[in-house]
Formats: C-alpha cells, sequence, structure tokens
C-alpha cells in the first residue's frame, strides 16, 4: 500500500537524510577530539613520570574571547546545511514563555578546548533577539565558554539576560551524558543532556545565584560546580 | 562524550532508529517504513493533507532530535516510540489550534508545497473518500461556525485565507475552527469513523 512516495514527502525524506548526517558528521567530530586530547594527555603524564614529577594534574578552564580560528564542523559535507551545522538540537529546551527553543553550538577552540555557545534557534541557526526583538544569527566566531571536558567531566556557564525578556540560562557539557542538577535559589531542577552531553536550562527573571550549584555523575563519582 | 557515544551504540543495534545513530541512511529507511501509516494517521484525524504533512514533518523531525532516548530493541517498540510522539503532537494541535514546528525550523527542513500527486496519495492512504460521508453527518455535533469551517475546508476543499475573507476574519481563526471543531467530531465519532476506514 505504501509504494513509492509522492514528491512532497520524498524531499522530506531526503532533507531528513541530511539533517541525520550533519548531526552524526558533529557526534563524530567531537569524539575525535577528545579521543585526541586523551592521547595528548596520556603522553603529557608519561613525560612527567620520566621526569619524576608525582601526582601531576592538568585542569584547564578559560573563556575563549576569541572564538575558533575556525569551525571543526565548517566543511561538513552537505551543500544545504543548516545555517549553523554545530547547532546540536538534541538538547534544544523551551522558552519558559514560548517562542523559539534555546539551543547550543558546540564547537572547538583554537587550542583545542572543547566550548559551547547559548542562543535561540530560529530556521536552523543559534542567534540572539535583540531589544527590538530582531533575531541576530551568531557569526562562527562567536565567544564561548570553553574547557577541557574530556578531562574535568562537566563544562557549566551561566548567563543573566535582561532582553528583550529577563532570563537566567545555566548551561555546558556533561562528558558521560548523565542527567544534570541545577539548584538556583533553592528550586532543583533535573536535565537530561541530550547530543554530546550538552544541555541548557532556562529560567524566568535574572536569578540569584549566590549559593547556586550544578552536579552530575562523571565516571562514577558525584561532580558538583558552583555558580555563585 | 565518546563513553556516552558508546552507550548509545548498545542499545538496540537491530532496529533502525538505533542504526541511525551511525548511517544517515538508516534513518531515511526508518522515514521510508513508517511515514505512509504517520501520514495517514494524521490524514484521518485532521483531514486536511497541509496540516498532516506539517505535523509528519515535525514527528520526523523530532524523531531525529530524539532518537537516542529511544530504549528499544525491536520494530514494534520503534514504531510505538514514534507515534507516542505523533499521538502528542495531535493533542497539542486540537488543543491550541496551531501546528508545532519547533523542530521543523531547529533543524532548518524546509518542505515543497503539496502537489497533486501529494494530494491524491494521502487521500488514497487516509480512504478520505469514504470518511467524507461520514464527516458530513456528524457535523452537527460541532458548533455552527466551526462547522461552516470544517464543511469549507475539508468537504470542499477550499483555502484558509479563501474562507478567512469570506468570513471577515482571519486565517488563523479559521484554522482554529477547524481544528477544535474537528477535535469534537471525533469525540463524538469515537473510533467508529476510523473502523470505517480499515474497510475502504
Amino acid at each position: 500500500m505504501t509504494g513509492r512516495l509522492p514528491p512532497a514527502l520524498d524531499d522530506l525524506r531526503d532533507r531528513l537524510r541530511e539533517a541525520a548526517a550533519r548531526d552524526i558528521e558533529i557526534e563524530r567530530r567531537v569524539a575525535e577530539r577528545v579521543r585526541g586530547a586523551r592521547w595528548r594527555r596520556g603522553l603529557l603524564v608519561a613525560l612527567a613520570g620520566i621526569a619524576s614529577f608525582a601526582g601531576v594534574a592538568v585542569a584547564q578552564r578559560a573563556f575563549d574571547r576569541e572564538g575558533p580560528a575556525r569551525p571543526t564542523v565548517r566543511d561538513l559535507p552537505s551543500p544545504t546545511a543548516a545555517p549553523d551545522p554545530g547547532l546540536v538540537a538534541t538538547s534544544a529546551t523551551a522558552d519558559p514563555t514560548g517562542g523559539p527553543s534555546w539551543g547550543l553550538r558546540v564547537f572547538a577552540s583554537s587550542d583545542g578546548l572543547d566550548c559551547v555557545a547559548v542562543g535561540r534557534i530560529s530556521g536552523g541557526a543559534l542567534g540572539t533577539y535583540d531589544a527590538s526583538r530582531t533575531f541576530r544569527a551568531l557569526p562562527p566566531r562567536v565567544s564561548g565558554a570553553c574547557e577541557r571536558v574530556a578531562h574535568s567531566g562537566l563544562l557549566v556557564a551561566a548567563q543573566r539576560r535582561p532582553l528583550p525578556q529577563p532570563r537566567t540560562i545555566v548551561y555546558g557539557l556533561a562528558r558521560d551524558g548523565q542527567p544534570v542538577r541545577i539548584t538556583i535559589a533553592g528550586k532543583t531542577r533535573t536535565v537530561r543532556p541530550g547530543g554530546l552531553g550538552s544541555f541548557i536550562d532556562v529560567r524566568r527573571g535574572l536569578a540569584d545565584m549566590s549559593g547556586a550549584t550544578v552536579t552530575t555523575t562523571v565516571a562514577g563519582h558525584l561532580v558538583r560546580r558552583r555558580l555563585g | 562524550m565518546a563513553q556516552l557515544m558508546r552507550t548509545h551504540a548498545r542499545a538496540g543495534e537491530t532496529t533502525l532508529l538505533a542504526r541511525s545513530l551511525r548511517e544517515a541512511d538508516a534513518f531515511a529507511a526508518f522515514y521510508t517504513a513508517y511515514v505512509a501509516r504517520v501520514s495517514a494517521y494524521f490524514v484521518r484525524r485532521v483531514f486536511d493533507p497541509e496540516v498532516a504533512v506539517d505535523l509528519t514533518a515535525e514527528t520526523f523531525a523530532l524523531a531525529l532530535e530524539r532518537r537516542r532516548q529511544f530504549r528499544g530493541h525491536s520494530t514494534h517498540e520503534e514504531q510505538g516510540w514514534l507515534f507516542a510522539i505523533a499521538k502528542s503532537l495531535l493533542q497539542a494541535y486540537w488543543r491550541r489550534g496551531r501546528i508545532e514546528q519547533a523542530a521543523v525550523a531547529r533543524l532548518g527542513l524546509e518542505r515543497q508545497s503539496l502537489g497533486t500527486e501529494d494530494f491524491e496519495y494521502l487521500h488514497f492512504q487516509a480512504g478520505m473518500e469514504a470518511l467524507r460521508g461520514r464527516l458530513a453527518q456528524a457535523l452537527d455535533v460541532v458548533r455552527p461556525d466551526q462547522a461552516a469551517a470544517i464543511r469549507a475546508r475539508v468537504l470542499e476543499e477550499r483555502e484558509y485565507a479563501e474562507i478567512a475573507a469570506d468570513f471577515e476574519t482571519t486565517p488563523e481563526v479559521i484554522r482554529a475552527r477547524v481544528s477544535r471543531g474537528l477535535r469534537t467530531m471525533q469525540r463524538f465519532l469515537g473510533d467508529k469513523v476510523y473502523d470505517a476506514l480499515a474497510d475502504a
């Protein structure tokens, strides 16, 4: 009874295949980067051992204001790729009062850190709304919160945006994809990460961040970050 | 993240959804396997091919976004998971009177306008000809303004803008009247109308 699909449904299948290919490509590139980071870290530890240094731990955290020299997903193969191929739509979350969803762009900085930028999603692009409620797509060299997630297990960032409507946004990457508990002003929400372990929590108003925490499980251990 | 991917890869490799985590063609095959049933499901309930295809597109866009959350191991579970999404979207459409398109927008999917071949396919799949007679009988159970909107849109197949001009209102109001009227009719008809379709 199904037979050959008519033109509109046939075209929709091709577009979905392209979207799936973009999603798989992003996952593959991030996984490659994580493997590379692990290899480099292993080499560093070995060299440190030879030099008789013990208990060396490397923790690097930075806020990359320059952004990546080149997004790792810029040269995706699909000629009809969405405007923002680094967008991880699986972690998108609705705004508390409606309108476009909030989403994350995951990318690598020029020095190999895992970075994440937050914004609203419109037409497959990540961007922001200005005071006049005009959508402006984020440029490729946007800044983001960056960290070596393969090492730390949990990257967390928070923003308090007063315009166009006051919002408190907590977002980041949970390496193992385990549920993330976000507590702000005594109110706790549990968020299940989407692709690449990315997560977002959006709340109304400009919350008091003193005492705010984010926790998740990494390699069987509880990891906690304080936001204020 | 690599560990996360390995965890996903272990979950139910036998299903197309599980394979689609690594192969884009598997998601295309998943779509091909179910699109006829999903689109017919919507056409039989909203009686409007344009609305049905928008809801179908959103269903598969959400399935693509959420496929890592699927924990089943069989095609039966896969199908149930997909239709749970479809059912949720249909309920939202009836409740709000508008079509949810958030996932379609996030993925940057733009669907083609429907042509004659599309309409014929959707009508055939859903058994619309057999359905129209029963629909006409059921119009008495809905409010007169909703019945008039359904008659114009579903039975006479006129454009929303044209109907809105006749009623001196906006297309959005007409869409809301149609969706809410159809929900009332479905409550009245129950499963009888869908059982009848099985014989069509």
